[in-house]
């Protein structure tokens, strides 16, 4: 029943209602001795605006149509909705496995969107974020690193040549020892320009105060600020924390301030830092750094100035450095990037591909989804044919069929999101570590919102198709077929279905190959070392304590030979900066003999600091020559191994030992050469390096390397390791100890994330792909039983039965495999970034796709066709 | 026949509609005004023609239900009468209206 009687609406009702009243009003008048004319004039006047009001009850009666309409179509789903939760009750199989595939998908991409949102989308947490720039030294000109670092003094340059900029903040890593509390400590921490944290980034305190420019300047207070996780993990969240005292790295630093929660700084390591202290730096004694490389900066730009502009003005100053400093800053420039896409920009191309691939699989679901409401469709090809018979109108039945598909879609993606969440913590945890803000991805707004939108979509898709298709059958010729006869125009949709699944999956399979077959590539490259069995960790010598040279050289081989007597060492040894971890700085260096290079032309190798035992312990062969040997000391002949490539490039045809380099001021005599390592990152290419002795040049910071004999765990060693430091100096600690093999694999790690994401995809469209297909072949089977009976009993035997059935299932794999690879040729340009030493043609990864895809389809399609072919023609054609 | 200025309070159709069709339903628009003007006697100044406005407002909030019939003297016209709805909202209203008059009526009293 509607609201207000169910008559249908009329106009001229309305000017019947009115006409009624003003007449009945003037039979009243006359009755109460009113004249004719003055009657109808008083009744008029009574009755007041006839116009005004005829088109407020106009305006009404629409309303209240619309109004009907709508609780019409609420009924009505309501109904069908009810209806679904019937129908699939009938078919829990169906249904259970529509469910099933709606969860993995909508959880799939939900999951991935999360982390790609966190890690590329959202903006930084920051005011005005889009005018926060990184500023880099580009070197390209000179065939170096798109992004280089600076000397202190190009940085200072910057902050006070560029007026695009409002503020410039300088900094550098800032790991730091903590001591005074228990035993020494490392912590994380990131050394910036006093207005970094302030006027830069904009970050408000949460107590206390950030850094003011007297905390800034050489012998200046040393002061420094904290994260509010580390005050709450290491100093147990004390009230009174302002004003009392770290020792960082042997230096007592007032606590000034506390960072709030979750604010990382959005370059660098880009994940919340224990420490954050100001650099503090001596002017006068950095001058002569121009041109190195040490510092980065970030900057603010002024509002409404465009980072061309700020460009512009870098590049200028970079030419004006170029002629102040001859010789200085050849082929180098300063340039800005903006700094989310800076910050993003190493993840960028595998999240966008994970992206891709997420969506593919979704589509796939979404096919996958249709094809079982289309089987549906046709089991209930009675049912929908009695309802329409009955007077369901058309548009009835596609909105029950779309709702059916809305219902599922809707538990779909309910169960989606709880795959999402777990889908979530899983990618945190699977994703490479240093991901910068992957942490902070989780199950928000956003991504409820976009898990949403995906699950309205994925409805739509898999419901539009079969309530198109439902609309347009005709009643009479539904009811006229028989039960088992195949429903053509259906068999057609859902074949074109499963074609465009096989596509997703030999795409999605291709893709998978091709950065399996990468990663394999990747994983037997030579790295030039062997990590097995080696343990590493650091160990710095800071302070005045070790101001002098040989005070660090002794302790460090004192270090090294009471680690070399530890049970289970086989070899000690020590370098100035791990393969694949972290680096040392370049230097230019000349040959002695020959004419110098001219500006922009200098050659710069990288320099390994090692002492003895370094080459052996890492397996590092020594080609030619010599290694570094302990009689390599101070007041010896400063002496160089050089690596492979740089033998190769500068001494073609010469013996290059007993040459000599100099580096700096420094001459060296080559004594060895030793094989290339994979020193900066495994798909890099070779380039120059040295390494000479930490005797002759002591440095503060090395990493330690202990070979472990191979039935020893590397890490076994640790507790002695700390036992021997502390013996030597109580107040330093062993930081960031790791297995060398586990340092390997971390640098494989953002290949293996997309290896394994893509892998997984891949297989769930495989699955998926073979699902819609065998339901396809087992459906077709089934409906042309009749026809295979027939004949059958004409004569034609099993192999062409079988023939006739396998055709008509492999007719939409083979369609789908040929789309599959346009498509995969087609996105060549997305995956060629991301492969290392694989063509994106790689014919194994490519026709493996094929091959697994065919192999499985044909497993799907055998066994409906070898069931009908089996088959006794006598029974199927009694049974018809 | 007298008329007074007692212009009407917005709502008060409403409730008046609502009260009409209490007390003697199904009624027409017409039939609606007139017991309006013979229960108060006329002093209530009543635009007539805002009565069909509001009666097919509240029927479409579902007040009021209407259906074609034949008048006293054998004339089509729309009778209405009250939903199950606009019966509780005819008992909400009058209560409403006798507290707020009473509410009203104590104020003036007292402002004397």
């Amino acid at each position: 029943m509607l609201p207000g009687g169910t008559e249908p609406e009329r106009p001229e009702e309305i000017d019947a209602e009115i006409r009624f009243h003003i007449e009945q009003r003037i039979e009243r008048l006359i009755e109460e001795g009113w004249s004719g004319d003055a009657a109808r004039a008083e009744a008029l006047r009574r009755f007041g605006d006839v116009e005004r009001a005829r088109s407020a009850m106009k305006r009404e009666d629409r309303l209240r149509r619309w109004t009907m309409r709508w609780r019409d179509l609420r009924d009505a789903v309501r109904l069908d909705a009810r209806n679904t939760i019937t129908q699939w009750r009938r078919a829990p199989g169906i249904f259970a496995m529509a469910l099933l595939t709606l969860a993995l998908g909508i959880g799939a991409t939900t999951a991935i969107f999360s982390v790609v949102d966190a890690v590329l989308l959202r903006p930084l947490p920051f005011p005005a974020p889009d005018r926060l720039v990184a500023v880099w030294s580009d070197w390209t000109e000179r065939g170096g690193p798109e992004r280089e670092w600076f000397g202190w003094p190009d940085l200072v340059d910057v902050r006070e040549e560029v007026g695009a900029f409002e503020e410039v903040g300088i900094w550098g890593g800032g790991t730091r020892t903590l001591t005074g509390r228990g035993s020494p400590v490392q912590v994380s921490g990131i050394v910036a320009t006093e207005g970094t944290l302030s006027r830069v980034l904009r970050v408000r305190p949460e107590l206390g105060r950030f850094f003011t420019p007297e905390e800034d300047v050489a012998g200046g207070p040393a002061a420094v600020v904290i994260s509010h996780e580390f005050w709450q993990r290491a100093l147990g969240g004390d009230a009174e924390v302002i004003g009392s005292s770290l020792v960082l790295d042997g230096e007592p630093h007032e606590v000034i301030g506390v960072i709030p929660p979750g604010v990382a700084p959005p370059f660098g390591p880009a994940t919340v830092q224990d420490v954050w202290v100001t650099p503090r730096v001596d002017h006068a004694a950095v001058a002569n750094t121009r041109g190195n490389a040490s510092w980065r900066a970030i900057a603010r730009l002024h509002p409404g100035v465009s980072l061309a502009a700020a460009n512009e003005e870098l590049h200028a100053l970079g030419i004006a450095q170029r002629e102040a400093w001859p010789g200085r800053y050849e082929g180098q420039i300063p340039v800005a990037h903006g700094l989310h896409d800076d910050l993003t920009r190493a993840s960028a191309p595998g999240m966008r591909l994970v992206l891709g691939a997420v969506g593919l699989v979704l589509l796939l679901t979404s096919f996958n989804v249709g094809n079982l409401l289309l089987a549906r469709i046709s089991m209930r090809r009675g049912e929908l044919a009695i309802r329409a018979a009955l007077g369901a109108g058309r548009r009835r039945l596609a909105r029950q069929l779309l709702t059916e598909a809305g219902v599922l879609s809707v538990a779909g993606g309910l169960a989606g999101i709880l795959v999402g969440s777990v889908g979530i913590r899983l990618l945190v945890a699977l994703a490479p570590q240093g991901t910068p803000r992957i942490e902070t991805a989780s199950l928000d707004g956003r991504v409820l919102a976009f898990a949403a939108l995906v699950t309205l979509a994925s409805a739509v898709l898999a419901g539009v198709v079969p309530a198109l298709r439902a609309s347009r059958r005709d009643p009479k010729s539904a009811l006229a077929g028989r039960g088992g006869e195949l429903d053509r125009g259906g068999f057609r949709l859902r074949s074109t279905l499963v074609a465009g699944q096989v596509a997703i999956a030999v795409t999605l399979l291709a893709g998978a190959g091709l950065l399996g077959r990468s990663f394999q590539q990747l994983r037997s490259v030579d790295l030039g070392f062997e990590p097995t069995d080696v343990m590493t960790f650091r160990v710095s010598l800071p302070g005045v304590a070790y101001d002098d040279a040989d005070a660090r050289a002794v302790f460090q081989n004192e270090l090294a030979d009471r680690l070399r007597a530890l049970p289970g060492v086989t070899e000690v040894g020590a370098v100035s900066a791990l393969p694949l971890v972290g680096f040392d700085s370049d230097v230019t260096y000349t040959i002695e003999g020959r004419p110098p290079p001219e500006p922009g032309e200098e050659t710069a190798a990288w320099i390994r600091r090692v002492i003895p035992g370094y080459m052996e312990a890492m397996d590092l062969e020594v080609i030619a020559g010599r290694g570094i040997t302990p009689s390599d000391a101070r007041g010896a002949q400063p002496v160089l191994v050089i690596n492979e490539t740089l033998a190769e490039a500068r001494f073609p045809g010469e013996d290059p030992i007993g040459q000599r380099i100099h580096l700096g001021s420094t001459a060296f005599e080559i004594v060895g050469i030793a094989a290339d390592v994979r020193n900066f990152a495994i798909r890099d290419d070779w380039r120059d390096a040295v390494y000479f002795s930490n005797l002759q040049f002591p440095g503060r910071t090395l990493f330690f390397t202990v070979e472990m004999a191979p039935e020893q765990e590397p890490a076994s060693v640790l507790p002695g390791a700390r036992n021997v430091l502390a013996e030597l100096d109580a107040s330093l600690a062993v930081i960031a100890p790791a297995p060398m093999r586990d340092l390997v694999e971390g640098a494989l790690g953002p290949d293996r994330f997309l290896a394994v994401l893509l892998g997984s995809f891949a297989t769930l469209a495989l699955v998926l792909a073979v699902v819609g297909l065998y339901g396809v072949v087992s459906h077709a089977v089934a409906a042309r039983m009749r026809e295979v009976g027939v004949r059958m009993a004409l004569g034609a035997d099993a192999t062409q039965i079988r023939r006739l059935l396998l055709m008509r299932g492999f007719a939409p794999v083979a369609a789908g495999i040929l789309g599959g690879l346009v498509v995969t040729w087609g996105a060549t340009r997305f995956t060629q970034a991301l492969l290392f030493e694989t063509s994106t043609a790689d014919p194994v990864s490519i026709g493996g796709a094929v091959a697994l895809l065919a192999g499985a389809a044909l497993l799907a399609t055998l066994a409906p066709a070898l069931r009908a072919a089996r088959a006794d023609p006598a029974r199927i054609l009694r049974e018809e | 026949m007298t008329e007074t200025n007692l212009a009407l309070f917005k709502g008060t159709v409403d409730l008046l509609i609502l009260a009409a069709l209490g007390a003697r339903e199904p009624l027409h628009g017409y039939g609606i005004a007139e017991w309006i003007e013979r229960t108060t006697g006329g002093a209530l100044l009543l635009e007539e023609g805002t009565l069909y406005p509001a009666l097919h407002r509240m029927r479409r909030q579902g007040l009021v239900a209407a259906e074609w019939g034949t008048s006293e003297n054998n004339r089509r016209a729309r009778f209405y009468r009250l939903t199950k709805k606009g019966r509780a909202r005819r008992a909400a209203g009058a209560a409403e209206w006798n507290r707020y008059a009473t509410a009203v009526a104590a104020a003036l009293g007292a402002g004397g």
